[in-house]
């Protein structure tokens, strides 16, 4: 799938990954390439500035985490970033069932 | 790569690319360097090569270029928005103060600023902080849900916001200096007026310096990816209000018609307003020569300052 396809579902996506834990960038990018079958395929280095708009956004919070061998950034949903993610998920149902009745509909 | 292996290079080109506060930049590498050994380690952990797994994760993360353009992106974004925001409060502030000292009459009369040129000097000032905060604050919504936006439209943002709190900071000066010469007295409202003066100074220095932080930022963007605007005010209107599409279209052919009949109505807008709260004039002929001087002085000083603001406001192509 082309990054482009990513375009304004990013955010979301990040939000869904990051639910399941606290967990650093290496960590929320290989779960969403696990989760996704590997069908999103962006730079894995862009996945961070993205990381960091959610964060100043109030969705994420973050720390350093003392328990790896190096320097480790931790993120983790906030309850801001919960209701967020429960209203992406809501629009996405949405939008789903409406492209789903027009393209999945037979001619 | 370098002999000093890939990770570090690209570590090393990462950092040199930023265009971002130090703290920040530090950050970014730290997390880089942290993703890029936990992706060589899943690649040797694969049977790769050391060499090779690392040069397999830095090609997976994106040319440093990208990245850094994205991170810049990011801040040059949220630092127009921020940067538009404190203008349009450091313009509330101001238009409250404004209000208040000229449109009461008992605050008016014992207020300092209420002589010109203080006075002419506000008048200008809260049009044009008003339009500039307004049209930055429009631009900055536009783009509310965008991640990227390009260069040339945050500065059109930046600029908005920096003439209407450099508008507000010029009529601040105006009446501070008006409050140093005026004779004592006025009491208690005096005092309040002058506290009030001081409280939206220092609102439009915060707002300043909030500006001239998201300039920077979008500086730092336009080294790595400048792309013009590629629009205009007509058509951030257009997206405000979807309906007027066709006859924005036919106004942005006659930038300088629409202007002038702004100018005209603006005019004939505060003559009713002056001729309403100083109570009618003696004979109608009076009435039209204040007319026509309102309309004259406001029509003209719009005009200059279209001229003048026009393109680096981004109100035409």
């Amino acid at each position: 799938m082309k990054p482009e396809a990513l375009k304004g579902h990013l955010d979301g996506l990040l939000l869904a990954t990051v639910a399941a834990g606290p967990a650093h960038g290496y960590a929320i990018i290989e779960e969403l390439g696990r989760r996704s079958g590997g069908a999103f395929a962006l730079p894995e280095g862009t996945v961070y500035p993205a990381l960091h708009r959610l964060e100043r956004a109030g969705l994420l919070s973050s720390r350093w985490s003392t328990d790896a061998p190096r320097r480790r950034r931790v993120y983790e949903l906030t309850a801001r970033g919960r209701r967020a993610l429960g209203a992406e998920r809501e629009q996405w149902r949405a939008f789903a069932a409406a492209v789903d009745t027009v393209l999945g509909a037979p001619a | 790569m370098s002999a000093v292996g890939p990770i570090e290079a690209y570590l090393a080109e990462l950092d040199h690319a930023l265009g971002v506060p130090r703290g920040l930049r530090r950050r970014i590498v730290a997390e880089a360097r942290d993703h890029l050994e936990c992706a060589a380690a899943a690649g040797r952990a694969d049977g790769l090569e050391p060499r090779a797994a690392a040069e397999l994760a830095v090609a997976a993360f994106g040319a440093a270029g990208v990245v850094a353009r994205r991170f810049a992106e990011e801040l040059a974004v949220a630092g127009a928005r921020r940067a538009s925001l404190a203008a349009l409060v450091a313009v509330w502030n101001y238009g409250l103060l404004f209000a208040v000292s000229t449109q009461v009459a008992s605050v008016r009369a014992a207020s300092p600023f209420a002589s010109d040129p203080a006075d002419a000097i506000a008048w200008f000032a809260a049009q044009i902080a008003a339009t500039c905060a307004a049209l930055s604050a429009l631009r900055a919504w536009r783009h509310r849900r965008d991640a990227a936006v390009p260069a040339g439209k945050l500065r059109y943002v930046n600029r908005g916001a920096a003439v209407a709190v450099g508008a507000v900071l010029v009529s601040v000066l105006a009446d501070a200096a008006a409050a140093v010469g005026s004779p004592a007295g006025g009491g208690t409202t005096r005092s309040l007026l002058i506290a009030g003066l001081a409280a939206v100074g220092a609102a439009a220095a915060v707002a300043l310096a909030e500006v001239a932080r998201s300039a920077r930022r979008t500086r730092a963007l336009a080294r790595l990816d400048d792309r013009p605007a590629g629009d205009d005010v007509f058509e951030d209107l257009a997206v405000l209000v979807p309906p007027a599409r066709a006859a924005l279209a036919v106004l942005r052919a006659h930038p300088w018609r629409l202007c002038a009949f702004t100018g005209a109505a603006a005019g004939l807008a505060l003559s009713a307003a002056h001729l309403i709260g100083e109570g009618p004039p003696p004979d109608p002929a009076r009435a039209v020569a204040v007319a026509a001087i309102f309309v004259a002085a406001e029509g003209l000083a719009i005009l200059a300052c279209f001229g003048a603001l026009a393109r680096y406001l981004g109100l035409r192509r």
